[in-house]
């Protein structure tokens, strides 16, 4: 047993020794929230929505965590497209007709399909990490892929509501946007 | 605890790890917004620490294990993540691990009146109705993407076996693995324990998902010293190589739009050169056996949309199990000690499942569904004891459900639900069940639910009955169940599980009793702190009683647990450390107490060390306190207490190819 043991010391310290060499690779990683904020930002600069759809202000709603809300705090009147954004955590879900962008990352299934029928037809661009609600019909989809985000675009959603998705994120999207 | 010393440096390193501050890897000052896109899809993030949420919406209290949990905690089989959830514990016999909870304990006891289930499929054979969780396990934990235990009776949902709860395994998908992954473990515990796997997962650009596995785990076993023998004049009984195993699995997942394909397979085997019987150390009885323990299945489901308010889920599946035991045993023909005996068990089945759920109505979700199972062969010989089979029998069982969750109003709702099973070798079984959920704030649920759960006597009971008449002889037996359950949400990152339960069993099938009787509380604490780090502990108290009295063997009266997960380094490694401890309990026959006892284990794992990889160091037993399993009827004299591994180290590596 004692050699056994002395054994996997000696392996472990020699795991320990290429310590160093691994810092470098995780320096510039994010947290979650930081990243999918960065993203929303990103979504509703690269998305055209109808003209008479807007006012002054551009609504981001979500539904989830409240460390989630802390994050997107930081976008809070930030200027995106000459409209300044302001921040909502969606209280009712019959306010969603309100949003511009919506952000609906973790919650029970049986809301979704409530919410969907609420935002029925308007230019609210839906964008999610959840997969279940991924398929209920949004039009962007938040995912990780080996220790990255990545998203999918439902192309059909966004223009069936008439939102005009730019080619630069389309082009960026998994499977470049599916139609 | 040998070393004193070395007992302190480990403990002061433990406390040392924990109380490192954790360097929070925000960045304040980064303005996310100046961030182009572009940049974006190539940065790294780090995954923020949530409490998992249940998936099944059964009204209980569910215990939730994840793939994060099994990497962090250094689980290697599926014993080892039951035996982190609130309320269970594993004893095991050395050749098989059993599960213990909600006041039945016997080894073998709890696997027949436990489901398993993996993405739907019921694993349990159709002999003797085991669940496999050790070594023997059908599946790599490498492969589980989360495991929920609902307590409780199932029955309603699942008919035969849904007992006194269900374990739910939902694997990975392809894209979990994306590319090929090669593992290997190497072990401490048993001599020449290592472990091989080759796995290969993908998204396919049409939406398929395939997931390939391929694995082995061989030791030679362990040396096992008896102190307590000399008590009893039988010297320090030294069993060295008391068995070698070999396991392998193989494992197929594949989805395509609605349908999903699944093939599993584990052979295990076993080789002892010492004297056993079931799996217990004897001073005579069984030798030189090798046993096999061979499961099978195939698994096709169907999921469809039918329309807006109607979607199904079709499922046919086919199952086999095989068990082969060569041995050898002098007392049976003094005469002639090294003829050899074969015992064989055999079960194949086959079954067909379609399920509706349908919201017609507002407020309304609608269940109903029916099954049919064939079990086909069923068969068990000994030629120790006869030439022809013990049993050789089949049996189809047919079975129809429906349930409704009305929302009667906001914040509260109903659901009735019941289950007809008819099955032509044990009869007819109705399985009610009637459940309230109120939500009297957002942040807190009461659950409170009354239901009936059965189980049907197997074969292998059958033939328990057959030779000794002192036996019950009911057909099935039928456990009531009224349980409450308070969660509280103090914040998307605490939680708080309470859960006050009595369950009464009546006509237990082949035992020497009649009926069992089990009050229990449970509490369990869920948090997660800002630096990320995952805290989850429980306790839980049960007072069992049958109609022969208080005195059941291995049900303890009280169970803790506490696992800390903590990020260290700016996540670059990952400390779980875990502690369980199990109260007094009987030991069979003799109606004396084993002592309460305590283990520990710590696992660091890293996946930034090496570049793509992800190793792991996990240390079982830290402390290397002798503990022990109160043993099964039949081990050697009046001691009946098996004495679990000292402390054993476990590295493992996982190398991904993209």
């Amino acid at each position: 047993m004692r050699t056994i043991l002395r054994h996997w010391v000696l392996c472990f310290s020699i795991v320990a020794c290429g310590w160093h060499i691994s810092f470098a690779n995780a320096a510039g990683a994010l947290p979650e929230y930081t990243v999918k904020a960065g993203y929303l930002y990103n979504f509703a600069m690269l998305t055209e929505w109808p003209a008479n759809s807007l006012g002054a202000s551009l609504e981001l709603c979500y539904l989830g965590h409240e460390d989630l809300g802390a994050a997107l705090d930081a976008l809070q009147d930030k200027v995106v497209n000459n409209r300044r954004i302001n921040i909502r955590r969606l209280e009712a879900l019959g306010d969603a007709k309100e949003c511009q962008v919506l952000f609906v990352s973790e919650v029970g299934h049986s809301d979704v399909s409530k919410l969907m029928r609420e935002i029925a037809g308007r230019p609210v661009l839906t964008v999610t990490d959840d997969e279940n609600v991924a398929r209920a019909g949004m039009a962007i989809f938040l995912r990780p892929e080996s220790k990255r985000l990545v998203f999918e675009i439902n192309n059909n959603v966004a223009k069936s509501v008439n939102l005009n998705i730019s080619a630069r994120l389309l082009r960026l999207a998994r499977g470049g946007g599916s139609e | 605890m040998a070393n004193p010393i070395k007992q302190k440096i480990i403990l002061a390193l433990v406390a040392g790890l924990w109380a490192a501050p954790t360097v929070a890897a925000e960045s304040t000052a980064l303005d996310v917004t100046q961030v182009p896109i572009e940049q974006l899809v190539q940065t790294e993030f780090i995954p923020a620490s949530r409490i998992a949420r249940q998936i099944s919406d059964a009204p209980s209290a569910v215990s939730i294990v994840t793939a994060q949990d099994i990497r962090d905690y250094g689980y290697r089989t599926l014993s080892d993540v039951l035996k982190s959830m609130r309320g269970l514990y594993v004893t095991s016999t050395l050749i098989q691990d059993s599960l213990g909870g909600r006041g039945l304990g016997h080894p073998g006891d709890y696997a027949g009146r436990i489901m398993l289930m993996i993405d739907g499929y019921a694993v349990n054979d159709n002999v003797q109705n085991q669940v496999f969780i050790g070594d023997d396990g059908l599946i790599d934990v490498e492969l589980i993407d989360r495991v929920e235990f609902i307590p409780g009776p199932g029955s309603t949902s699942y008919g035969n076996n849904a007992f006194l709860g269900v374990i739910n395994v939902t694997t990975k998908r392809g894209r979990d693995i994306d590319g090929v992954q090669l593992g290997a473990g190497f072990g401490s515990e048993n001599a020449n324990q290592r472990m091989q796997r080759f796995s290969y997962g993908k998204h396919l650009d049409n939406g398929a998902e395939l997931l390939l596995s391929a694995s082995r785990y061989e030791d030679e076993g362990r040396s096992i010293v008896f102190p307590e023998l000399s008590a009893v004049g039988l010297g320090d009984h030294d069993f060295r190589h008391m068995k070698e195993t070999d396991n392998h699995r193989l494992f197929f997942k594949g989805s395509y739009e609605g349908w999903t394909l699944e093939f599993g397979n584990a052979r295990y085997a076993l080789y002892d050169d010492t004297f056993f019987d079931n799996g217990v150390p004897t001073e005579v009885g069984r030798r030189d056996s090798s046993t096999i323990n061979d499961n099978g299945f195939i698994s096709l489901n169907y999921d469809a949309e039918l329309n807006e308010r109607l979607k199904s889920s079709s499922h046919v599946y086919y199952g086999q199990y095989l068990f082969r035991s060569d041995y050898r045993d002098p007392t049976i023909d003094p005469g002639n000690p090294d003829l050899p005996y074969v015992q064989l068990n055999n079960g194949r089945w086959w079954g067909t499942d379609v399920k509706f759920v349908g919201t017609w109505f507002d407020n309304h979700t609608v269940l109903f569904g029916a099954e049919l199972r064939n079990n086909y062969q069923q068969k068990l010989s000994d030629s120790s004891a006869s030439d022809e089979p013990l049993i050789d029998t089949s049996a189809r069982t047919l079975s129809l459900y429906a349930q409704d969750e009305y929302r009667l109003t906001n914040n509260f709702a109903i659901t009735p639900g019941f289950r007809y099973d008819h099955d032509s070798r044990n009869g007819g079984a109705f399985s009610p069940r009637l459940a309230g959920v109120y939500q009297p704030w957002s942040s807190s649920t009461f659950k409170l639910s009354y239901g009936n759960a059965f189980r049907y006597r197997n074969p292998w009971e059958d033939t328990l009955v057959a030779i000794d008449p002192n036996r019950t002889t009911f057909k099935q037996e039928v456990v009531s169940t009224t349980e409450l359950v308070w969660q509280q949400q103090f914040s998307s990152k605490s939680r708080l599980t309470t859960s006050l339960y009595h369950s009464h069993i009546t006509n237990v099938v082949a035992e020497f009793h009649k009926e069992v009787t089990t009050d229990g509380q449970e509490i369990g604490l869920e948090h997660i702190t800002d630096d990320g780090m995952r805290l989850n502990t429980s306790y839980i108290h049960q007072y069992v009683e049958n109609n022969l009295g208080p005195h059941i063997a291995n049900v303890p009266h009280w169970l803790a647990k506490l696992n800390i997960a903590k990020p260290l380094l700016q996540n670059q490694l990952t400390a779980g450390f875990e502690v369980q401890s199990i109260g007094p309990r009987y030991k069979f026959v003799n109606l004396s107490k084993a002592k309460s006892e305590t283990l520990a284990n710590l696992t660091l794992s890293s996946s930034h060390l090496i570049e793509n990889a992800n190793v792991s160091l996990s240390i079982r037993n830290l402390f290397n306190t002798y503990a022990t399993d109160i043993a099964q009827p039949g081990y050697v004299s009046d001691l009946r207490l098996l004495p679990l591994p000292r402390r054993n180290l476990w590295l493992q590596l996982e190398y991904n190819f993209r």
